[in-house]
């Protein structure tokens, strides 16, 4: 072979060796780029930041989701971490549970809803005792140390249904009512609200009072068997969420009273919006979860500059009827 | 570049090559396993907190059951080795999970801690009523702990996936361009070494290759070696030049033979006309005085002359003489020459005086006048010449000697000049042209010193350009002393 060969062959196995050098590099600074985050994550920034937890009565409710959603762009505003929480059916003992948790986690601060339960107000009291202010949403959790109550006025809100009622009816007819949970203090205040607003009109009957236990299936049974049982019933009001659509399906188990009958439900899920569209559901009455979540983090926030905090802080509920529906529903609307 | 620095350049070179190469090969294995235990150690931190948190637990119950002080110890061990671990964990933050929910977990451990630490205080103050109520409640809060800790593992571990997942891609890459390199590597220094090393063999195999032919007397290259700046190659390069000296010398050798072999040949021939030139240059001498004695002093010049040219022929013969000398021997001769002739032929001189000190090999122009005399004038009846010139010319000294004789023609003047071997006899005294011109040549070191004009009729000129002494005095070495 002659030198040039020779000179040739070693340049040519000096470029690929350079190559491949230079790409095995590349992976091992690929390599190092990617892990590099994970290493050098060891300087210690720990958040500063308030942590507030955040218990719902279910985790995927939309309603639920609303009031998170509030309360996150109010933690946002005041520099406050939002961990949210709750069971994933309704279920009281986990969101016990989930109260005890916070607690141990040493929270700066609870939002939860009251269930008017001796342990749960125990342990309210108790997360109080050690400093962490605890504010109820949704519904109160009376007699506790809670800081304040932040949601609808469901009193009220009873008496908006009541009159609403009563502007359909023109004073005259019987009334079927569904409650989510008779047990639920917000249920309560929102039937005792709207009993004394029917109590006052003589020709308005209240035919009876059943319980869906928030569950559409139970709502339509429960629906039926009080259409079956009491035949002369032509408005239907229902107080929890799912109440409006579990009457919608019971009515429609019983063509011959469906048409004169008029439903009023609480509450903005999509369906029910739908029902109001093709008017199926006259009206209902609509809560703010959004404006709660924000109003009770904004509240927490105060309470942490000192300054005295009201007993309760009450969100507007307002009514929804097919002139209404579009704006409410906004894009949405057909 | 010598063999000296290749070798140190390039050895060096080459395991620096492989020694970086692995090197290089072994840290990003060991990055890579760094990258590896990053990952494994955050999510062992939590296994080990909840591990930890359960054994404190069911220490803190047997001591309950079973309240001896060595348990109780035991248990606060344990506690501290919790706090140590949990200051472990306040160091750390972690990409996948928030830091809030780092400060959850860790408040958790807190509070499990200061819940046994209760719970411990209130058993060894006997109550165990107080005791068990705090114990129940770290129970419920170490179900927290363990249900809280494996969230946070399963976070880490979802959101380390896809990192691993690309790390594991480019570390079977990396696996493949590395046997790879390692593969390229070692051809590179096998070529290398093979290249250093045919650097030297080959020149040695050419030089070794020479030296065989140097030996067998072949001195003259049959090809023209190519040659390295390597010590290798001035090896050869003084081989070469050896050989070169070699030939020079021997060539230098040869002249020397040929001009010892001309002088003896000169010799000879001076022995062959004088028998006894002793008893003749004696008896010559006799004859001289006797016929001044007699009267006839024409005949006694003549014999004086006759005398005279024999001596200067007997004189020794490889010693050279000066022109002078040489110029007085041409006259002596010229004598005897006219008295033969009269009045036909006539010699005329035109001497540079300056130059008769210079050295000349004897019987030199003696000989060139007698040719022209022999061959040009002999058979002329009358107003024969020879016109003998001596002059300086430049760094040279010209000596010409012209006839107006017969001349000859261009074979025979060729002839002369080629320095061939007369034809036939010759009717001179002893010493032919050629015999002159060769020993001019010898003496001088140089040819071209001769040249000769002539044509048929017009009679022959022969001039001699001899360098001066100065220029000479190297060149002119004794023949005695060269042998």
């Amino acid at each position: 072979m002659t030198n040039r060969k020779w000179n040739i062959s070693l340049i040519v196995l000096f470029i690929i060796f350079a190559c491949l050098l230079t790409s095995f590099l590349f992976s091992s600074l690929r390599i190092r780029e990617l892990v590099q985050p994970l290493i050098s994550s060891t300087t210690a920034d720990h958040d500063a930041r308030r942590r507030v937890v955040l218990i719902s009565q279910e985790l995927d409710n939309p309603y639920w989701r609303s009031i998170e959603q509030g309360a996150r762009a109010a933690s946002a505003d005041f520099n406050m971490n939002i961990e949210y929480d709750g069971p994933f059916r309704i279920h009281s003992a986990e969101q016990i549970r989930l109260l005890e948790k916070a607690i141990s986690k040493k929270a700066d601060a609870i939002l939860l809803q009251g269930m008017d339960n001796p342990a749960y107000k125990e342990l309210i009291d108790k997360a109080t005792a050690i400093g962490i202010p605890v504010i109820t949403l949704d519904t109160d959790e009376p007699g506790s140390s809670r800081l304040v109550y932040v949601g609808t006025d469901n009193h009220k809100a009873g008496i908006q249904m009541g009159e609403l009622i009563v502007q359909a009816s023109g004073g005259q007819g019987y009334i079927g009512v569904l409650v989510g949970d008779e047990q639920a203090p917000n249920q309560q205040h929102r039937l005792e609200g709207f009993r004394s607003v029917i109590n006052r009109h003589p020709g308005l009957t209240i035919a009876e009072v059943r319980s869906s236990h928030i569950s559409r299936l139970q709502a339509a049974s429960q629906t039926e068997e009080m259409l079956l049982h009491n035949s002369h019933i032509r408005y239907l009001v229902g107080f929890s969420a799912l109440d409006g659509l579990g009457m919608l399906e019971g009515a429609k188990r019983l063509p011959e009273q469906e048409e004169e009958l008029h439903i009023f439900a609480f509450d903005d899920l999509e369906e029910t919006m739908e029902g109001i569209a093709q008017g199926k559901i006259k009206a209902t009455i609509v809560q703010q979860p959004y404006e709660m979540g924000y109003a009770a983090v904004s509240l927490l926030q105060d309470y942490f500059d000192g300054k005295i905090l009201p007993e309760q802080r009450f969100t507007a509920a307002y009514m929804i009827d097919q002139s209404t529906v579009y704006e409410a529903s906004g894009a949405d609307g057909p | 570049m010598t063999i000296r620095t290749k070798l140190l350049l390039f050895i060096p070179l080459l395991v620096l090559l492989t020694n970086s190469i692995t090197f290089f090969l072994f840290e990003s294995g060991r990055s890579l396993q760094r990258s590896y235990n990053a990952m494994m150690d955050q999510i062992l931190l939590y296994e080990k907190t909840v591990q930890l948190s359960e054994d404190n637990l069911h220490l803190l119950y047997s001591y309950m059951i079973d309240p001896v002080p060595e348990k109780s110890e035991q248990l606060k061990e344990k506690l501290l080795q919790l706090q140590g671990l949990l200051l472990l964990l306040a160091e750390t933050t972690s990409l996948s999970v928030q830091a809030a929910e780092l400060t959850s977990y860790e408040n958790m451990l807190i509070t499990l801690i200061e819940q046994e630490q209760s719970a411990l205080a209130s058993a060894e103050s006997g109550q165990p009523g107080a005791a068990l109520i705090h114990y129940e409640q770290a129970e419920k809060t170490f179900s927290f702990i363990r249900e809280e800790g494996l969230r946070l593992m399963d976070a880490e571990l979802s959101y380390y996936q896809p990192i691993y997942m690309k790390v594991q891609l480019e570390s079977e890459r990396m696996n493949i361009l590395g046997s790879a390199i390692f593969v390229i590597n070692t051809i590179i220094s096998v070529l290398i070494a093979v290249w250093i090393s045919r650097s030297i063999t080959i020149p040695v195999g050419q030089l070794v290759k020479r030296a065989g032919q140097l030996a067998k007397g072949q001195l003259r290259p049959k090809s023209a070696v190519q040659r390295g700046h390597d010590e290798l190659g001035l090896l050869s390069d003084s081989f070469e030049k050896m050989s070169d000296e070699l030939l020079n010398l021997i060539e230098r050798e040869k002249e020397h033979m040929e001009k010892d072999r001309l002088v003896k040949e000169l010799e000879l021939q001076a022995l062959q006309s004088q028998i006894n030139p002793h008893f003749l240059f004696n008896t010559l001498n006799v004859l001289s005085k006797l016929a001044l004695l007699e009267g006839a002093e024409k005949t006694s010049d003549l014999i004086v002359s006759m005398s005279n040219l024999m001596r200067y022929n007997l004189r020794q013969l490889d010693q050279p003489v000066t022109l002078r000398e040489e110029l007085e021997h041409v006259k002596e001769y010229f004598v005897i020459l006219q008295t033969r002739f009269r009045d036909r032929i006539q010699l005329k001189l035109d001497i540079d005086q300056s130059v008769l000190h210079i050295p000349i090999p004897a019987l030199t122009l003696q000989p060139l006048v007698e040719n022209a005399f022999q061959h040009g004038l002999e058979r002329m009846e009358k107003g024969g010449t020879i016109q003998l010139t001596i002059a300086a010319s430049g760094e040279h000294i010209r000596i010409v000697v012209a006839d107006n004789g017969a001349g000859m023609d261009e074979d025979i003047r060729q002839a002369l000049l080629r320095l061939e071997a007369e034809p036939g006899g010759s009717q001179s005294t002893g010493l032919g042209t050629r015999n002159v011109f060769k020993r001019l040549q010898l003496f001088y070191g140089t040819e071209d010193l001769v040249r000769i004009s002539s044509s048929p009729g017009n009679g022959t000129t022969i001039t001699i350009l001899i360098p001066s002494a100065k220029e000479d005095e190297k060149s002119y070495v004794p023949t005695v002393d060269r042998r």
